[in-house]
């Protein structure tokens, strides 16, 4: 895979992750370049790069998800490198490959670790060759219905049915003893079929309780590997993350030092490069079992910035231009205590469906140990073709006590007018008595924490200040003057004939 | 000397409403609300930040009026207050039992619909497939009905509590 200097920089994202990815790579001097949807003319990513081209229209698969029409704009602004960021085309090993066969630079691993690990059964089978605890369970090619019960049979129960094609807990199904597993394998073939046109199937054991423990990896071209400590991802709503923090409470320095070796033979065993994520299970006793591997920068990834004081992008963006690793493994240690909490544009109080809107008012918080990495602006208006998350709350402190506190302090800072969000959520898991103590288990929001507490009450004081605004007796906030529509310029020709783009600062 | 305001403002908050009265004279203001009385005052910061005092209490807050709804940002968190239409009635709540019209639960794109009008359906059976941020939503059958008309087409981009379909319900039995 080609490694060498660029000065161009094509990120092949939006919203938070392509904002922070833009930041860094302004700060490394290499000229930005931005796509976007139509839906995303006014964006905030769009703004933050000296170049933007437009890729096509609102639905993901007509723009974001398209490998040709990321690879035109390269070609248009004239940019040598691409960084695929998190989700839409980044564990699309197809990318990876048509970046290269374009003579460009890939801003990520090789096409062929992606692709391993993109299936869980070869992924599997390549953590047992490396020496890496895998869950008791099958991975073999053999899917005949007979062979299958045989090995679910010798599993036990619970057991877990996941398509090898999966990911994110997707047509991943649970398997009670009494249940029928033979209507259990047929309905997962239907829908692993269905979601990811594959129905080659894994079986395991269904550990629980665990803790979702991952380790962060880097590797270059030269053959250097380190690990850069781990992040506990353990608070999920049904799969999907809502803190991360690190360190984890429930690692001592035995078993950290032995999932950072193990994190590492299996990176290597792949041939990766640039950053990855190793996913494992922690058991109460701390055994713990490989999960699988995210080959790409994780949403995350600023928490692991914070306890190592490492940056990641600028890393990455070094390593992709075939400069050695220069971190030595015993260089790298942590810091203090790092927690991030995820921002949703989701109604708790409507069942955590997704919300949208303009965004009328809009307050980040600021301060000793907080960063925000967030990809809306006041005006701005929140849709509904992309993931929810609209902005990420880290906060860093000497230890975690002082973490958590300055994480409650700029959670209660942040104002969000116009649209539902799980703001109020996140001050309720964080208050909780259980997260406060550190016990935090993959199944706690689900199970544990009283959903109808997070909703916030409003008190007689609120009823009247509502009241006095609706009278225009109290000074209700002023909002920047983005008028709803406002445009910058547009492309006139046909997004598929002219993806020109426009121009900001002294190019032009 | 600022002028004295009485004023009585009903509100909504999930589905509850409640009358407030007012006295307000400069940044001051007396209140009365579901039997509680208090006053209030406060301090106006030059990004619309206030800071609100009431008895030996002291936070900071936002407020904003957008069309027919009012944003309170107050002791670290967000509520969002409706202006209910002058004589309408407040919502029914869910011990109502089933509605005829179902509403869309987020805004999204219509990507299935899985009825025709005519149609008998029991509880449960899905009506219509809602996609928002790569996230499918079904909504079925509140009770036993038959699909009256349908007022959305697939690939339609819908709003948070517009009225997809109505459904004439079954009597009980």
């Amino acid at each position: 895979m080609k490694r060498e200097p660029f000065k161009t920089l094509l990120v092949a994202n939006r919203g938070e992750i392509a904002v922070r990815i833009l930041r860094g790579a302004r700060e490394a001097g290499l000229r930005t370049v931005a796509v976007y949807s139509e839906a995303d003319r006014t964006a905030r990513h769009v703004l933050e790069a000296d170049r933007a081209v437009l890729i096509g229209p609102a639905a993901a698969r007509e723009s974001y998800l398209r490998v040709e029409a990321i690879l035109e704009a390269a070609r248009r602004s004239g940019a040598e490198a691409i960084h695929p960021g998190y989700g839409f085309l980044s564990e699309n090993p197809r990318l990876a490959e048509a970046v290269e066969a374009a003579g460009l630079v890939f801003v990520g691993p090789p096409a062929d670790a992606i692709r391993r690990m993109g299936s869980k059964s070869e992924a599997r089978r390549l953590a047992e060759a490396a020496g890496v605890p895998v869950i008791p369970g099958y991975d073999g090619d053999e899917q005949s219905d007979a062979r299958l019960l045989d090995e679910a049979a010798r599993i036990g129960h619970p057991l877990l049915i996941k398509p090898s094609a999966g990911g994110g807990g997707k047509g991943m199904r649970r398997v009670e003893a009494g249940d029928s597993v033979a209507e259990a394998l047929a309905a997962a073939r239907r829908e692993a079929l269905s979601a990811f046109g594959d129905d080659h199937l894994i079986l395991e054991r269904y550990l629980e309780p665990v803790r979702h423990v991952e380790i962060q990896v880097f590797a270059d071209a030269h053959g250097n590997v380190i690990h850069l400590r781990e992040r506990e991802c353990s608070i999920q709503r049904r799969h999907q993350k809502v803190f991360e923090e690190s360190p984890s409470t429930a690692l001592d320095e035995t078993t950290r030092r032995a999932m950072g070796e193990a994190a590492i033979a299996l990176t290597r065993a792949v041939g990766y490069r640039s950053a990855g994520t190793i996913e494992f299970v922690l058991s109460p006793d701390r055994s713990f079992h490989f999960l699988e591997m995210n080959t790409r920068l994780q949403v995350e990834h600023p928490v692991t910035e914070a306890v190592t004081g490492i940056d990641l992008v600028r890393l990455q963006l070094r390593e992709a231009m075939g400069e050695p690793l220069g971190i030595a493994q015993q260089l790298v240690s942590g810091r203090g205590h790092a927690i991030e909490a995820r921002l949703y544009a989701e109604d708790p109080a409507n069942g955590f469906l997704p919300s949208a809107g303009r965004i009328v008012l809009l307050r980040e918080p600021q301060g000793p140990g907080i960063r925000v990495d967030s990809g809306i602006v006041e005006g701005g208006e929140v849709g509904v073709h992309y993931d929810p998350i609209l902005a990420k709350i880290i906060a860093h402190g000497d230890d975690r006590k002082q973490a958590l506190e300055r994480l409650a302090r700029a959670l209660a800072e942040t104002v969000v007018f116009g649209l539902a969000t799980n703001l109020g959520f996140l001050r309720a898991v964080l208050a909780s008595e259980r997260f406060q103590r550190g016990e935090t288990y993959t199944n706690d929001i689900d199970t544990r924490f009283d959903l109808e507490s997070a909703r916030a009450i409003p008190g007689p004081e609120a009823w009247a200040l509502a009241a006095l605004t609706a009278e225009g007796l109290a000074p209700a906030s002023r909002v920047a003057s983005l008028s709803p529509g406002a445009t910058f310029p547009a492309d006139p020709a046909s997004p598929w004939t002219a993806l020109h783009g426009f121009r900001l600062g002294a190019e032009n | 000397m600022p002028e004295q305001t009485r004023a009585q403002r009903t509100l909504e908050h999930a589905g509850t409403a409640q009358a407030v009265e007012l006295e307000a004279e400069g940044t001051s203001a007396t209140f009365r609300v579901d039997g509680h009385g208090g006053s209030l005052c406060w301090i106006e910061g030059a990004d619309g930040q206030l800071r609100v005092h009431w008895g030996e209490h002291s936070t900071f807050a936002y407020l904003r009026r957008e069309g027919d709804t009012v944003w309170v940002h107050l002791d670290g968190a967000t509520h969002r207050f409706t202006i209910p239409a002058p004589g309408a009635r407040p919502r029914a709540g869910n011990a109502s039992g089933p509605e005829p019209e179902v509403r869309a639960p987020m805004t999204g794109t219509v990507r299935r619909i899985q009825v025709h009008a005519g149609q008998q359906v029991e509880k449960g059976h899905p009506l219509l497939a809602l996609e928002a941020m790569k996230m499918e939503h079904v909504l079925k059958a509140p009770a036993k009905a038959t699909v009256e008309t349908i007022l959305c087409r697939e690939g339609e981009t819908v709003d948070l509590g517009s009225v997809l379909l109505r459904l004439e319900l079954d009597p009980a039995p």
